[in-house]
């Protein structure tokens, strides 16, 4: 494959006046080249402007149901193996990304059955005890009328390589019924620009309150441009990124920011016992392998209990073990040097620490650095990783050292894989409950949220709208004020 | 053992003094003292048999393993005892103080040999002597210093008496130099100026600032010996020599850089400077002498890159007798012709995704710090 394929999904009147550079994608797959506008500051007004327009006329008009039904359509068309965009995604993906082929078509499959109108539907409903709130003005228990308005336009700002992952804020923009503008990232451009294709497949007014376009992160006046005319900015990135946005954010616009997150897995000893502990291994392998670790789903390091049947160090070896079989199942992108010297770095220093102690010991791929197990009894520092597959285990006496453990990356954990029998669950989601964990679930679904979690701890739709509240003194005091009272 | 080690270095002395041209026989010493290495340095030998290599499995120097460097920092990578060493030298461990590299010398004769027999050759090959100034502190303030040693050497070796230091504990005495440097004009005499790179740049703002440039007589040098991180601003390396060049009004080809590292016992060298003095064209690139073979690597495979690829460099110098000749660098680059262009330094990774990675966790606590 090597063609030139368009990385942007605009109205079609700005389309005929843009610059554009091209993006380059290679590996030992193929190659792809993706064109994106370059847009001055006036198109981009001009873009905005239009996007905003078709709202107001169209978009903002919609029911909520209405809404569910069309994304839900896309969704179904995406599913269909023979979906001409979805083959496409298929093909382009892996090269993009440098992720095995069979890792994207499993996770698009997994990761867009979550988008299906129930499950769209519980999305509204975690956020909206009535979601008709969104349509209209509906009663309030406490007395008034109530009404939930989305903001007229966001501006996304996606994160690169988990392709897909823009889509929860596409919809979720979509859901609320703002227009949508959407910035994608240099390393993976193209699934929000297909999915926008989509909806144009079914809705053409609806597609045109969504753009969808490129621009240098940092760019200041595209940024400016881009932030003035917003009501809500949605950034997905580094602490780095997040921080330069948010100086560049006007006082009167909402910020919603998804900074970068570590997660971390858990495994009780009652879970070391027979065949428990080669799948609880086998889960954890699959959570630290998945998107080769580059998710804020995907774990850094996991605690394992001692005193179990097998121990902490057994737990390790045959994680080693698993890791190595997901690799054979699934292979890890190609890294640059940098990434490499990063693994082989981390890798040198265990080995040549447990030339000295037995109490740390290095697992690792032959003939490369595809996968690394480091097994460690003295914990420093919180062991982060350098991501690729290269995951820690720590043993641990008991689940109340969690807290402690944990403490320097408190406000950054996100999810908790856990392994652990009925009889802990209770106290070990109160331990994670403190720690202040974001999302538990169990071992090997670490890197398939459910929906209507709480992403980052907050609400989805909850976060992006505004009320208006009628109060009940209206109903009262109005009937006064008719001019036909009695 | 101390017979062995007697002959091991006798064995690289004659190396390196036969002169050029010993392709064949890099190998057969490399082999030998891979051996000797195997045999007296414990922590290297366990990491060899991890890797299945013996001194048997040896054909040719590159299938010898190469260390990284952060090794050094974790293990005692030596032949010898840390009690008997005549010197250590130790990396300036900015990112973690408590952990820094040590390069464990028994002595210092193949050292000082490997530094000096380039040093003519690359930095001084026109003189025997010449004043030289030096921006970096004494062997005295820095015994642990492989640098501050390599100046020191430079000094006792190719300076003349009136050689000076103008750093101290307290930093550059942009002062004095500017009164050497004014000196040197006045009485026509060349000077040689060597020292770590944020010292040049220190002095060069310092005089953009204030206007100032310099005329140095003719013959006169200058030799970046590296060294930026963390101290001043960075800057481009070329546009850095070019501007050192105007500053202190001496042909491109006098601007030097020395490339080291406290893990190794060689330098290499810009070629400017002796292709100049040869009357020949200069290459672009850095050069080590013959008892070194640079190569890069795809650190994935381990595999040589085909000249032009990005990779990383690795050593394989004879002079490390006493810790390991296999050194796997954190440098980034190309191979050309003989030598190599170096990058910098191989930064970890840069998350791709939305994952946390240590980098940027460390940084951005220490900007909540600062």
């Amino acid at each position: 494959m090597d063609s030139l394929y368009s990385g942007y999904f605009l109205p079609a009147d700005v389309v005929n006046d843009l610059k554009f550079k091209t993006l380059s994608f290679k590996n030992d797959r193929g190659h792809v080249e993706l064109q994106v506008p370059e847009m001055t500051e006036t198109q981009l007004s001009s873009v905005m402007l239009t996007l905003k327009k078709h709202r107001h006329e169209y978009l903002s008009k919609l029911h909520t149901n209405d809404l569910i039904t069309i994304i839900d359509q896309a969704i179904q068309k995406w599913l269909h193996p023979n979906y001409e965009l979805r083959q496409f995604a298929e093909e382009t993906l892996p090269i993009i990304t440098g992720y095995d082929a069979e890792m994207i078509r499993l996770f698009l499959s997994r990761y867009l059955r979550t988008f299906r109108k129930e499950r769209l539907q519980r999305i509204v409903e975690e956020d909206f005890s009535n979601p008709l709130v969104l349509d209209e003005f509906r009663p309030r228990r406490a007395g008034g009328l109530t009404r939930a308005y989305g903001p007229e336009l966001i501006t996304h700002i996606f994160s690169g390589n988990v392709p897909g992952l823009p889509l929860w804020s596409l919809v979720s923009g979509l859901l609320v019924k703002s227009a949508t503008l959407g910035k994608v990232s240099s390393s993976e451009p193209l699934f929000p620009v297909l999915f926008s294709k989509t909806i144009a497949e079914i809705d053409p007014d609806l597609a045109k309150t969504i753009a969808i376009t490129w621009w240098q992160g940092g760019n200041e006046s595209i940024e400016q441009t881009a932030f003035k005319h917003s009501q809500t900015v949605v950034a997905y990135g580094g602490e780095r990124t997040i921080q330069q946005i948010s100086k560049k954010i006007p006082p009167h616009v909402r910020f919603v920011e998804h900074g970068h997150k570590v997660s971390f897995g858990v495994i009780t000893k009652e879970c070391l016992t027979g065949s428990l502990a080669w799948q609880s291994a086998e889960r954890a392998a699959k959570d630290a392998s998945w998107f080769d670790q580059q998710g804020c789903l995907s774990p850094h390091v996991f605690y394992v209990e001692k005193g179990g049947h097998y121990s902490p160090r057994d737990f390790a070896r045959l994680l080693a073990q698993e890791m190595s079989n997901f690799e054979h199942k699934m292979n890890r992108a190609n890294l640059t040097p940098d990434e490499t010297n990063a693994i082989l770095k981390a890798r040198s220093d265990v080995e040549f620490k447990s030339f000295a102690s037995d109490r740390i010991e290095l697992l690792a791929s032959e003939g490369g650095t595809s996968w690394t197990v480091i097994y460690r009894e003295d914990q420093e520092q919180f062991p982060f990783s350098c991501l690729n597959r290269l995951v820690t285990v720590i043993p641990i006496d008991d689940l109340k050292e969690l807290k402690e453990r944990t403490l320097s990356v408190q406000r950054l954990i996100q999810t908790v894989g856990i392994a652990c029998p009925p009889q802990k669950f209770q106290s070990l989601i109160h331990i994670l409950g403190e720690c202040g964990v974001n999302r538990i679930c169990f071992l090997g679904e670490m890197p398939q949220p459910e929906a209507g979690w709480h992403h980052d701890g907050r609400f989805n739709l909850g976060d992006l709208v505004y009320w208006c509240d009628v109060e009940s003194s209206v109903e009262a005091l109005m009937d006064k004020f008719d001019p036909y009272r009695d | 053992m101390q017979n062995d080690y007697k002959n091991i270095k006798q064995l690289v002395k004659n190396f390196i003094e036969e002169g050029e041209n010993l392709n064949e026989r890099f190998s057969v010493v490399a082999k030998e003292l891979f051996t000797y290495q195997y045999q007296n340095n414990p922590a290297y030998r366990k990491f060899c048999r991890k890797r299945r290599i013996t001194p048997v499995s040896i054909n040719s120097f590159s299938d010898i393993p190469p260390v990284p460097i952060t090794a050094f920092k974790e293990a005692n990578l030596a032949c010898s005892s840390i009690e008997d060493a005549e010197a250590v030298f130790m990396t300036s461990g900015t990112t973690n103080p408590e952990k820094r590299g040590k390069n464990i010398h028994k002595d210092l004769e193949i050292y000082n040999l490997s530094m000096k027999s380039y040093f003519k050759k690359c930095v001084v090959p026109d003189v025997d002597r010449i004043k030289m100034i030096i921006l970096f502190p004494t062997r005295e303030q820095m015994p642990n210093s492989s640098l501050a040693h390599y100046l020191d050497l430079a000094i006792t070796e190719f300076g003349t008496s009136d050689s000076d230091y103008v750093v101290s504990q307290e930093g550059l005495d942009t002062e004095k130099l500017k009164s050497i440097l004014l000196d040197a004009e006045q009485i026509n005499e060349p000077i040689c100026i060597l020292g770590a790179t944020f010292s040049f740049i220190q002095f060069l703002d310092d005089c953009l600032e204030k206007g100032m440039k310099f005329n140095l007589p003719k013959g006169s040098r200058i030799m970046e010996t590296g060294g930026s991180k963390g101290r001043t601003r960075s800057m481009d390396p070329l546009e850095l020599r070019k501007k050192l060049a105007d500053l202190f009004s001496i042909p491109d080809y006098a601007c030097g850089n020395m490339y080291g590292m406290t893990e190794l016992s060689s330098q290499m060298y810009n070629q400017n400077f002796r292709h100049h003095y040869l009357g020949e064209q200069a290459p672009s690139f850095s050069k080590p002498p013959h008892w070194v073979k640079t190569l890069i690597v795809d650190p994935e495979t381990m595999l040589e890159k085909p000249e032009g690829e990005r990779g990383i460099i690795v050593h394989y110098d004879l002079a490390n007798i006493n810790s390991v000749l296999a050194i796997m660098t954190e440098d980034l680059g190309i191979k050309e012709g003989e030598g190599f262009h170096l990058l910098g330094r191989a930064e970890g990774a840069e998350a791709k995704g939305c994952s946390l990675a240590i980098e940027q966790f460390l940084s951005s606590t220490r900007e909540e710090r600062s």
